[in-house]
Parts: structure tokens; sequence; C-alpha cells
């Protein structure tokens, strides 16, 4: 099967995953979906979706950071054609396909050979391929021809050119069956002893069994806590009935979906908060009236303002984080949803603006 | 005060030199603002903006600027704030703060003005752009339930800086367009106008000339600092507004900040634009200038470490083409040095002083024809140094209460001729400490 092939027949296999620390690539192998323990970020919780899943929250299962695996569970329905982990050896030169999700490029396959099929690095056995893998792909399969998965792409040398790693299959085929086997979920994987851990076990984040501290234990244990404007943010959130772990891009970033708008907030370094909804692209007659009217309704909105960039119209609320209220915030964001639909409308249906294209995610 | 002032009584500068404030805040200006904050922790939210706004306010020889203007009413404070070419008014009351400048008539705005007036809105965090039924207006609108003095500085600069600058820029590219509020600019007399032009006619002569004397292979770094030099020369000591002020800025922009094209073909870009400058006859030069009231800074304060590495960097620079023989260039490099500091980086009044000092004294023929006591004689080639001594004593000695580790340097500078003076004053410059023990 050629890429572009491959990429089709199993791509509702493909899975991306959210944490507020980034994203990656999943895939799933019978009822579970495999990625990489760095991916999950130490977290019970991710968000996933894939063509035919919205966006959810999910559960991580099993996290062994000793392998650079998790698992994670989510109610699927099984796909059309299902990924398989190869029972068949790998070799220097065979041709191999990674997908996955590269700086959120959705559904990217990148074609390469196997450079070595067996690369020991610390203790471990990975592929070492040719194919040009980037953060975003990292937990994503390593296809052969024949479509079946032959690794985990997990890690590459920075600045290298093309030099990516896989987790063989055997190691996930190996993990996969001993979890199985427990029957039970929230499983740790100690980096120390290599014994599997049930989380419920783990008192202190101490490994029940060998006795070292187990990070991913504590981690998980933790949780992922917003602090200071952040927390207040996702307060405001919240109280408008916006799912916050759905919405949450990063620490920084939340994107909502309001009709045919999406209003995206982000807290920048420099202390200013910016929710900005791209709502339509400028008409390409009449023009001069779409300023009009937006430079007119500035005059009547508080909170929030027009304005232009690129070729797109945006609606934005901007303001410091040291003086954003609850009060004033929820009021804010509130208009900002609200008006961003509204506004879409009109400008598409009583100027002409045009409809705004978004990518496979949106 | 020391006995060395005798030599020079206060000559106050009756011009404005650069693109900052050019003033003095008022001596209580700490004390006003941490009332402000204290007003504003107690809740006392118009006698906090009164102190604040005081604060802003800014003084030439004692008197008032008038920069910054307040009246009260019962539950209602009005404010106007002049920024150059902008006046911003607006009022407050315990909720919230409002401004705005206009900018022009609503029916004259063109589909372009309106268009850029729109992007503007992406670009700024505070203010936006509206339209009512009679003009254009920049309008800033602040609530003031976590308000503190440092919290409403940002959002009034940013609308005093930018309705400033957005006249500028709509004059220069949209000249059909008749900017409204401009009636707190003062004209420039004629006669002075006519020093500047005259003025800025001899150096570009000057300049062009010295570039001509150059070795005629490897010479654009050279060129690069004659042009750059002029640019800042003219920008410093003659304060042109408008189109000239604009497009020099987008060359001097452009120049630092293109790092895809040769310095070859930058330098072409800017000796162009110079002779743009040289064709400019003296009825459309004296239309670029008004003299105006300011109230913000447009660049933020610069870590002195940061002028100290500039200054370190620009004598190795020096040292090299001295090593390298290439010694007609090193006045050149002197005098860029202070221009390029004073139009990049945000100072403390100490250093601004000290190096106009220094421009006064690199550039005397233009300070003679305003009529300024020369410290520097370029025919003699001999310095007023008691005056020069005096002058420093004068600019350091008013911040020696805060700054003890801040010693005057004029005794400790080398007076054989301007290029080492020059050297021992950036050296003296780079020593300055500001420690507040």
């Amino acid at each position: 099967m050629n890429t572009q092939l491959l990429l089709e027949t199993y791509i509702d296999n493909i899975i991306q995953i959210m944490s507020p620390y980034g994203t990656g690539t999943g895939f799933l192998i019978g009822k579970l979906i495999i990625t990489n323990s760095h991916v999950v970020s130490g977290l019970k919780e991710v968000v996933v979706s894939a063509k035919k899943i919205k966006r959810s929250v999910a559960q991580v299962v099993y996290d062994d950071p000793y392998l650079d695996l998790a698992f994670i569970s989510l109610e699927l329905e099984t796909p059309a054609n299902p990924l398989k982990l190869t029972t068949k050896t790998v070799e220097d030169g065979d041709t191999t396909i990674a997908i996955g999700h590269p700086y959120g490029l959705n559904y990217t396959a990148t074609e390469g050979i196997v450079s070595r099929a067996s690369r020991l690095q610390d203790e471990l056995e990975y592929i070492q391929i040719d194919a040009a893998i980037n953060p975003g792909n990292s937990g994503g399969p390593l296809l052969n021809v024949d479509g079946e998965v032959i690794g985990v792409n997990t890690f590459i040398i920075q600045n290298a050119n093309n030099l990516g790693f896989s987790l063989p299959y055997f190691y996930v085929q190996e993990a996969l069956e001993s979890f199985l086997k427990l029957n039970s979920l929230n499983i740790i994987k100690c980096k120390s002893c290599k014994n599997l851990i049930k989380e419920e076990s783990i008192i202190k984040d101490y490994c029940s069994k060998c006795g070292s501290k187990i990070e991913v234990a504590r981690l998980r244990r933790k949780g992922y806590k917003p602090s200071g404007a952040t927390k207040l943010l996702e307060g405001i959130l919240e109280s408008l009935d916006i799912d916050v772990t759905l919405a949450r891009r990063s620490q920084a970033s939340w994107k909502i979906y309001q009709g045919s708008a999406v209003v995206e907030i982000n807290y920048y370094e420099n202390g200013i908060i910016i929710g900005d909804s791209k709502l339509c692209g400028i008409p390409q007659e009449n023009i001069e009236k779409v300023y009009d009217y937006i430079l007119k309704e500035n005059e009547k909105l508080s909170y929030l303002q027009f304005s232009i960039n690129e070729n797109n119209i945006y609606l934005s609320y901007l303001i410091v984080d040291s003086s954003l209220t609850q009060k004033e915030g929820k009021i804010a964001l509130q208009r900002l949803l609200e008006y961003s639909n509204r506004y879409d409308e009109i400008l598409i249906q009583k100027y002409g603006a045009t409809l705004l294209k978004r990518d496979d995610e949106d | 005060m020391n006995w060395l002032n005798f030599f020079e009584t206060k000559t106050p500068l009756r011009h404005s030199f650069g693109r900052c404030i050019n003033a003095k805040l008022a001596p209580n200006e700490e004390e006003l603002f941490n009332k402000s904050y204290e007003a504003f922790e107690t809740q006392n939210i118009l006698d906090a903006y009164e102190y604040f706004f005081k604060s802003l306010e800014n003084f030439t020889d004692e008197k008032s600027n008038q920069n910054i203007l307040t009246s009260r009413e019962e539950e209602r404070l009005n404010f106007t704030i002049f920024q150059g070419s902008a006046k911003v008014t607006g009022h407050v009351t315990k909720e919230h703060l409002y401004a705005e400048s206009t900018l022009c008539k609503s029916p004259s705005a063109h589909v372009a003005l309106k268009r850029y007036i729109l992007e503007r809105n992406y670009q700024l965090t505070y203010a936006n752009y509206f339209s009512d039924d009679e003009y254009i207006k920049l309008k800033l609108h602040h609530d003031n339930s976590t308000i503190t003095p440092q919290k409403i500085f940002f959002p009034l600069r940013e609308i005093a800086l930018n309705a400033d600058f957005d006249k500028e820029y709509v004059k220069t590219e949209f000249c059909d367009i008749t900017l409204e509020d401009i009636e707190h600019l003062r004209p420039i007399e004629e006669e002075e106008l006519e020093v500047k032009f005259s003025a800025e006619r001899g150096w570009i002569e000057e300049e062009t000339s010295k570039i001509v004397t150059l070795p005629s292979n490897d010479n654009s770094g050279m060129q690069a600092f004659i042009y750059l030099y002029l640019l800042f020369k003219i920008d410093y000591l003659l304060v042109p507004r408008y189109e000239i002020h604009q497009k020099m800025s987008k060359k001097i922009q452009h120049y630092y900040g293109d790092e895809g094209s040769t310095i070859e073909s930058k330098n072409e870009e800017l000796k162009e634009y110079v002779d743009k400058l040289k064709e400019m006859d003296f009825e459309t030069f004296k239309t670029k200038f008004y003299n105006a009231q300011y109230t913000f800074n447009p660049t933020d304060k610069t870590p002195n470490e940061e002028i100290s590495a500039f200054i370190d960097e620009s004598l190795k620079k020096i040292r090299w083409y001295k090593n390298n023989r290439y010694n007609q260039i090193i006045p050149t490099i002197y005098s860029y040095i202070t221009f390029y500091i004073l139009y990049n980086y945000g100072l403390h009044p100490v250093v601004k002083e000290l190096l106009h000092t220094l421009v006064e004294i690199q550039n005397p023929q233009f300070f003679k024809a305003l009529e300024y006591n020369l410290l520097y004689d370029e025919q003699n080639q001999s310095f007023s140094k008691r005056a020069i001594i005096t002058r420093i004593e004068n600019i350091v000695t008013p911040y020696q209460e805060q700054f003890k580790l801040l010693e005057p340097f004029g005794s400790e500078l080398n007076y054989e001729t301007l290029n080492e003076f020059s050297h021992s004053f950036y050296l003296n410059i780079t020593a300055l400490n500001f420690e507040e023990v």
C-alpha cells in the first residue's frame, strides 16, 4: 500500500491527545489508545479526538515511564480497519510510514526507511528511522507497508535531521499482555523495579514493591492545578457552563466553539489576556460598508472591539491579568461568546462577508 | 551649589531635543504617585486620579508645561492630556475611566484610512478606534474596580502615544485628510526654522562629501555609520514631525530590522532618502515642524547595563577602525554613539542630560546658531573646561541624595582632543553608579 492509501485506510485509528502541557498522537489497538508516557504528562485525564471522535475526556489507565508508554481508555466504536501490531521482524532498509499530528498539523503521514532495526538506548532497543518526525508525532504509530504497527514513535535527536526512534512492537505487545492480565485500571510501572503497581496500593508515592519514589504517582496524585489568573479565567469559563478541560489547549490557551464562531483565549507572558473570535473574511464587494459598520459598532461595544488582521474580521476582548475580575470577566467573555456568533451571521448575511474555512481539528 | 557653578549660570534649554518629554517631573512626583496609590487603596478614586495626573505633570524652568489639565465636578474628574499632536480628553467617575482622542471627521475618511485604523485596533491592547456620526476617535474605557496608578499608567500611555503617532501617520499618508483637535500645536518661529533648515543642508553636504573620501572598497560599514549618524542627528537636534519623522523612522527601523538585505543595498536606500531630504525646499520643510507638550516618553527605561554594553561594543569598533587606520570615520562613530543612545533608549534624566551635554560639545556650530553658550570652540579646538565641569556638577548633584555613589566626573575627562574627550566621556557614563545605597 502506498502512504496515502495507508493513511486513508487507518485514519480512524489515529487519535490526537491533548494535555495542558502539549499535544501528541496515539493509536487504537483493540479497545485501548496507545501513546507515549511523556504525551500524557503524568495526568490521569487527557483530552482525545479523532476523525470520528469529538473532543472527549479520556482516562489514562496505564502509565509506564520506563518504556515511555501509556494506555488510554475510552468507549469507542471499533474502526472499520483496525490497526494491529505486527508479528514480523523489522529489517534494516524496510519502508516505514509515521502517522501523527506534528506541530498541530493533523493527520500527517511521513515515509521513511529503517536506518537500523535495533538501536540500543539505555538498555532498550529502538527502531531508528530516517522519517522526518517532529514534536506532535510522539506516541503515533510507525507502520510497515502492510499497514501493521511496528513501533511507537517516541523521540528524536534534537537538532539532527531526520533521526527518529520508535519503541518496537514487541515491547508494546508485552506491556499490553501484562496490563490486560491484571484486569485492573490505573496501573503504573515502577521505573526502578519494573513491576506493575496498582495505583491504589501506592502510599506517599512509594513503590509498594521496591520502595522507590514513583514520580508518575506523584504527578497523578497532584493532577493539573491552574493558579493565579489562569485559575480565575478557568473559573469564569466554568461559570459560563463551558467544559474547561475540553476547552483547554495548553496551560495558557483555550478554544471555545459557539455556532459558526470560534473563540480563542490566550494568556501571554506579558500578562495580557486576549479573547479573540476570528469571524468571517472580508467580502470582495462593498468592503467599505463593512468597515463603516464595524467602526460604528465599536462605538456601542463595551469590553469588546472589532479589528481586522490580514483579511479577517476579529471581535476581541483584551485585559491585563491583574485587572481581571470574576464579575467583569464573566460579562466580557459571555458577550464575546454571544456576539461572535451573532455578528458572524450579520456580516455574512447582510454584508456578504465570507464564511471562514476551518481545518479538520475544528 | 559648588563654587564651580560660578562659571556657568544655568542656561535653560529653550528648544526641544529628541523624542522624549524634554522636561522635568514635579520634585514631589514620587510622593504624588504614592498618595495616588494610597487613595486607590481606600477607594477615594477621584482623589487618587487627581494625585496620579499631578504626578504626570512636567515642568520647564519650574513652570508647569500644562501638559495635563484637570477639573473637578462633584462625582466626576475631567482631564485633558497633551501628547504631541494628540489631545486626549476624558473623565473619571468612581466606577470607570473614559478617554478619547479625535483623529479626523468620519465623512472625510476614505477606505484606506478605515482599513488602517481597523488594523491598528488589532495591534492595540487597551484602546480602539470607532466612528460616531461626526468623527473617528480612539477611545479607552477602563473599569476602576481593581485600579492602581501602575495599572492606569499603561492604558493612558497607550492611547496618548498612539493617538499622536497615528495623527502624524495620517497627515503623512493621507495628506488630503484634515486632522482634528490640533489647535494646541504651536508654530515654530521662522528664524528658528531657518536655522534648522540651513543646519540640515550643511550636515547633508558635509556627510555626503565625507563618503566620497572613504576608501573605494570595503567601505559599506563606514557608509552606514555616516548615514545613520546623519539621520539620528537630524531627528534629535531638529525634531522634525509628520512626513520627515515618519519616513526617517521607517528607514532607520528597516536598516536595523531587515536581516535579509546586504549593507550595501541598505546604504543605497538611506542614500536615496538623504537625497530626497536634500531636495526638499524650505517652504515644504517648514511645514514639518511644531511645538507641543508631551506627557509620556515613547521608550521604556533601559537598564544602565544595556547602555554600557552598547558603549563598550561601539568603542571596540572604534578601536578596530583605529587599528586598521580608517581614522576618517572615528569622529563620526563617536558622535553616532550619543545619537544612537538618545534615539533608542529610555534614559534616566542624569544620563540624558549628560549625553545632551556631549551633543552640545560635539555640535558647537548648531548650538551657536541657536544662541547657546558654547562648551567647545571648534576652530581653536579648545574646551570651556570649567563650564563643562559645572554643567556635569549641576546635572549629577540633585540626584546624589538618592544615588549616593553617583559622582560628577567633569574633572576626570580628557580635554586633549574632541575624540579623546568623547572617549573619556563615554567611559565615565558606563561607570555611573545608580545603586541606591
